[in-house]
């Protein structure tokens, strides 16, 4: 995947706060009524608060990859516009919405945190995306509140193209050093959400989603020649 | 709409699924993967206002038969 194709394709489905929210919808009531859905929210925005902590340790280790660290900077922008549009949300609903001091926090627990690995980082991306689409897909579908139901939407939308390129630029980089599939193998089979490093539990509506999970290895068998499971 | 002009639109707002994608096969049998299924119903629902849920798609569901059923939600 090149810059290009990436930008491009990030612009047409560019979705704008003020504009593309139906925010006179905002049904506070509908949505209090599912404070599970609220949780995950709430837990989701803090993750994706996560981010410009998170990608510059990621540049660090795809350096050498132009397209990739410019990809990247997208994604910082977009992840961190998935918390603010979440935040908002909270705000608007009457909920608690994530403080700066709990960022703050979160960061000051990683503020060691470095990767050495580009295929590593890549693997457990472009996977730690693929099940946040699902997650928000089907937090879409659940939604009471017909904004929210928007904003999943948005936010799922973005995070299939992540998945996406996550993937692409480690096919890229796997074509480039084919001697580090089973890196990229291992790090699938010992797999963690990057959104362990910022909450306890993964915010997801299904555990042990079969669908996502089936997905996945599909994705690893075409990159490695083989899935997760083991022989 | 009839289903021949929701194909044709479907085309349009995911070309790189959609070339991939015979109208009378099922989708699965196409290669669509986990993703590209979300992928394609976030599209059906930004470009028809028509919410369908990974549930709502069978094994066996053709291009064409999803045209059909956004036509129905449509109608």
């Amino acid at each position: 995947m090149t810059y290009a194709d990436y930008l491009s394709q990030s612009e047409r489905q560019r979705w704008l706060l003020e504009t593309d929210i139906p925010w006179s919808e905002v049904d506070a009531p509908a949505a209090l009524t599912q404070p599970d859905l609220l949780k995950r929210l709430r837990e989701s925005a803090l993750i994706e608060s996560f981010f410009p902590h998170l990608t510059p340790r990621v540049l660090d280790v795809v350096w050498d990859d132009p397209a990739a660290t410019a990809i990247f900077s997208v994604q910082l922008y977009e992840s961190y516009k998935h918390f603010h549009v979440f935040n908002l949300y909270l705000e608007k609903i009457g909920a608690s919405p994530v403080t700066d001091a709990e960022i703050v926090a979160v960061r000051r627990r990683h503020l060691g945190l470095r990767y050495d690995s580009a295929t590593r980082i890549l693997t457990q991306y472009f996977m730690s995306e693929h099940f946040a689409a699902h997650a928000f897909f089907k937090d879409s579908r659940l939604a009471r509140c017909p904004a929210l139901r928007r904003i999943l939407h948005l936010v799922a939308q973005d995070e299939v193209r992540h998945s996406q390129f996550g993937y692409e630029l480690l096919d890229a980089r796997l074509a480039r050093h084919p001697d580090e599939r089973p890196v990229a193998l291992d790090a699938a089979r010992h797999y963690t959400h990057f959104g362990a490093l910022v909450v306890d539990e993964i915010p997801v509506p299904e555990k042990n989603d079969f669908v996502a999970i089936v997905g996945l290895n599909q994705r690893l068998v075409r990159l490695c020649g083989e899935g997760i499971a083991f022989n | 709409m009839d289903t021949t002009a929701i194909l044709a639109r479907l085309h349009r707002v995911c070309p790189a699924l959609a070339t991939r994608l015979d109208p009378d096969r099922p989708l699965r049998a196409c290669g669509l993967d986990s993703l590209e299924f979300v992928d394609l119903l976030c599209a059906v629902e930004a470009e028809f206002s028509v919410r369908l849920g990974t549930d709502e798609l069978r094994p066996e569901t053709t291009l064409r038969d999803l045209a059909a059923l956004i036509a129905t939600r449509r109608a």
